[in-house]
């Protein structure tokens, strides 16, 4: 950063006076959009580390709250369930978007891939209750168009088919179907970002197009898929719609099932306590932000060529 | 490894961070429980305002009850709200914490919402529900509901709520197919029983019920008195003991006709479920009209009414009950005359009762209910008899609790069932359940 700052000194007195006012533009756009993240985003985090130190008097409890919490004997079961559910749904994504960017990216031409990544964005653009229940409509064995699959695999009425063990792989096949296809989109692009030079290199020396993709390509958008990692293992915490909505059509799902429903249970449920739940809440942001650092750290997300 | 400043100052930090957190948690502090547990009473009324507006908050099966009283009552000032009946308690508890903007009257289609509204949601904040008995509604109007269904209102000698319906259990039949194979009703368990094995055998294919949803606990298991939730002479505590012989026995017959597969393990509302196999269910009085004629679409004049089997030697009949809906007054209200003129009103009314959507808790309204020849004709029995002695007989021993009886009943039994096991094997699973549950609602649990 010394470098920039010396170059504005050595700048002539009207350019600086450009600078600066483009600062004052900038922080002007950039207002908006901070009031809003302070008023919903920082503000109720710093009420929720507020109230899971606290008691409904205000009166410190220490870590009181997260004893209760992870005394519970419904916590350790959702922790379970979530633990399961990000598996499968972390290396879903991982695994599926990349490999499906890829061969976009290598062997879809013009019209067929921008006609390939609008039909992959779509599931996107449903809202996440009615991704739900188009869910619930197609693994219902009385009504879905692909029953005999479903039948295939014994599951002959919807009370067989929504049992704890397939729960995980049903949440993540849901999550998957919406999230997936903006990620197809942003790792086509971060393959983009590779150099023709590089790719072109490769070809002269008769680089399969799997060790062009292994050896290659996927090293080269590593960071862009930790970021994806990140921010699908954040999002996947906070599963949340899909169980509840399952549940509350199946009955057969518990309605503490993710750490975030028994979140919702603490604050409305029978217990009522509210700061039980925000205590429920910080851990998984620690949980989340536990997961960014690892992530961060072991692949140098954000340090860039000119540190190195 | 060459560590850079910044991860040394991190580290640091962390080590801060931690003696600092281990301090905290050394240091004296205070419970971490909500300061509600108990807080039943301290009922003060807002200054009152003769002329204040009313603000209802009702589901849209009920917002016709609060219409007919403003057309019968032009001068009163109201406000309509709908909402779809769940979530109440997160509704009235965001009011508590802002204090302010509560509903004067709630009609909430769960009587267990009469639990949590007659204590404090924490903070101190006043219970929801005003103590209708304390100079609001008098005892001699009170006393007009019929017996036992203002129960689940009633908390420390308050009664908090009143029931609008009630939905009692009886047995639901199809006479026509019952005629033509010369079958008679079961008026025992026992006899339920033994019908199930011989419609197995001769009519396979056909069901007496299904147990996959949670009608099925408040049918079966209330009727048989199993101690699921049993209430003491303690409010805040609960006997939850599944080895009696009221549930093992209730067990077992469901097993035995699960097994013969003339009981289901779906809901009676399951997608695309055939009502023209359901030969008979045991089930609230508002089966016939919802489940029979308007989900299975069975033509008028076939489904009958009968009494609800009891266990042979029983000496005191017991029905159960699948919910019915409440009427809550706000304690904030500023107009508690009004909000209770109207709350009385919707339950009592003869002429807009009988032609309320489900069966009413108030006598007369249900004398007048049943008199009504749209909600008889449908059937091919007599609807009075058995509804009415149904109405007496709902066991009174199954608390009305904060937590929902129905979600350890499916997070053990019916998980279990469809995993291919036993109701009877895991009815020790189930009480572990029911009684965290209850612990971690804060009831006392005992055996």
């Amino acid at each position: 950063m010394t470098s920039g700052v010396e170059t504005l000194r050595q700048m002539p007195l009207r350019t600086k006076r450009v600078r600066e006012r483009s600062n004052r533009v900038s922080y002007l756009l950039i207002a908006g959009y901070v009031v809003l993240l302070l008023a919903f985003g920082v503000l109720p985090t710093a009420y929720a580390v507020g109230l899971a130190f606290t008691n409904d008097q205000w009166q410190f409890t220490g870590f009181g709250q997260f004893a209760v919490v992870i005394g519970d004997f419904r916590f350790v079961r959702s922790m379970l369930n979530l633990a399961g559910y990000i598996l499968i749904w972390l290396v879903a994504i991982v695994v599926l978007c990349v490999t499906l960017a890829v061969i976009l990216r290598n062997h879809v031409r013009g019209r067929m891939s921008v006609f390939w990544r609008f039909v992959f964005y779509l599931p996107g653009a449903l809202a996440g209750v009615a991704s739900t229940v188009v869910w619930m409509f197609m693994l219902s064995p009385k009504v879905s168009p692909v029953a005999p699959l479903l039948h295939a695999f014994g599951w002959t009425d919807f009370g067989k088919l929504v049992q704890p063990q397939n729960l995980p792989g049903i949440f993540a096949i849901m999550a998957f179907w919406v999230g997936a296809g903006g990620w197809i989109i942003i790792m086509y692009g971060a393959l983009n970002n590779v150099s023709d030079d590089v790719i072109e290199a490769a070809r002269l020396d008769g680089v399969s197009p799997w060790q062009m993709a292994i050896h290659i390509q996927i090293p080269m958008i590593r960071q862009w898929i930790v970021y994806m990692a990140i921010l699908a293992f954040a999002g996947g915490t906070q599963i949340f719609v899909e169980p509840q909505i399952l549940g509350s059509a199946s009955g057969l799902v518990d309605v503490t099932w993710s750490p975030n429903q028994l979140a919702y249970q603490f604050a409305f449920g029978a217990m009522s306590n509210s700061n039980a739940s925000a205590a429920l809440s910080v851990l998984l942001l620690a949980v989340g932000l536990v997961f960014a650092v690892i992530l961060v750290t072991r692949s140098g997300l954000f340090t860039t060529e000119a540190e190195d | 490894m060459n560590i850079r400043p910044t991860t040394r100052r991190a580290k640091q930090g962390a080590v801060a961070v931690a003696a600092a957190a281990t301090m905290l948690l050394l240091a004296s502090c205070a419970s971490a429980a909500p300061t509600k547990a108990g807080d039943t009473g301290g009922f003060k009324p807002v200054e009152q305002d003769k002329t204040a507006a009313l603000n209802v908050l009702v589901d849209p099966t009920r917002q016709a009850a609060v219409e007919a009283y403003q057309k019968a009552h032009p001068d009163v000032k109201l406000t309509i709200e709908t909402f779809d009946g769940g979530g109440l308690q997160t509704k009235i508890s965001l009011f508590d914490k802002s204090g302010s903007g509560w509903p004067d009257v709630v009609f909430s289609p769960n009587t267990a919402d009469s639990s949590w509204a007659s204590k404090s949601t924490g903070a101190g904040a006043q219970a929801y529900a005003a103590p209708l008995n304390q100079g609001l509604i008098p005892q001699a109007k009170l006393d007009e509901w019929a017996d036992g269904t203002l129960a689940p209102c009633q908390a420390n000698g308050n009664t908090y709520c009143l029931r609008n319906d009630i939905a009692q259990t009886v047995t639901w039949y199809n006479k026509t197919l019952f005629d033509q194979w010369g079958y008679t009703v079961p008026k025992t368990w026992e006899e339920f029983e033994a019908l199930g094995v011989k419609v197995a055998k001769e009519h396979p294919g056909y069901l007496i019920g299904q147990i996959g949803d949670a009608n099925a606990l408040d049918v079966f298991f209330w009727a048989s008195r199993c101690s699921v939730q049993e209430t003491t002479d303690k409010p805040d505590t609960l006997k939850i003991n599944l080895s009696t012989p009221e549930c093992t026995k209730t067990a077992k017959m469901l097993d035995n006709l699960l097994a013969a597969g003339v009981v289901g393990k779906q809901s009676y509302f399951e997608k695309g479920a055939d009502g023209s196999k359901m030969l008979l269910a045991v089930g609230p009085s508002w089966f016939g009209k919802y489940l029979f004629e308007a989900t299975y679409k069975i033509p008028a004049g076939q489904i009958g009414v009968a009494d609800q089997p009891q266990w042979a030697g029983d000496s005191t009949a017991s029905n159960g009950n699948v919910g019915g809906g409440i009427w809550l007054v706000s304690s904030h209200s500023k107009n508690l005359a009004a909000a209770t003129d109207l709350v009385t009103w919707v339950n009592t009314d003869t002429e807009f009762q009988k032609s309320a959507p489900t069966y009413p808790a108030h006598k007369g309204a249900a004398e007048a209910w049943l008199a009504n020849p749209d909600n008889v004709k449908y059937f091919a029995t007599d609807v009075k008899a058995p509804l009415a002695k149904a109405a007496s007989q709902i066991w009174k021993g199954w608390a009305n609790t904060t937590f929902l009886d129905q979600d350890p009943y499916k997070n053990v039994v019916l998980k279990g069932i469809n995993a291919g096991k036993t109701i009877e094997s895991l009815l020790g699973d189930w009480e572990t359940e029911s009684a965290n549950t209850a612990k971690a609602a804060g009831y006392t649990v005992v055996k």
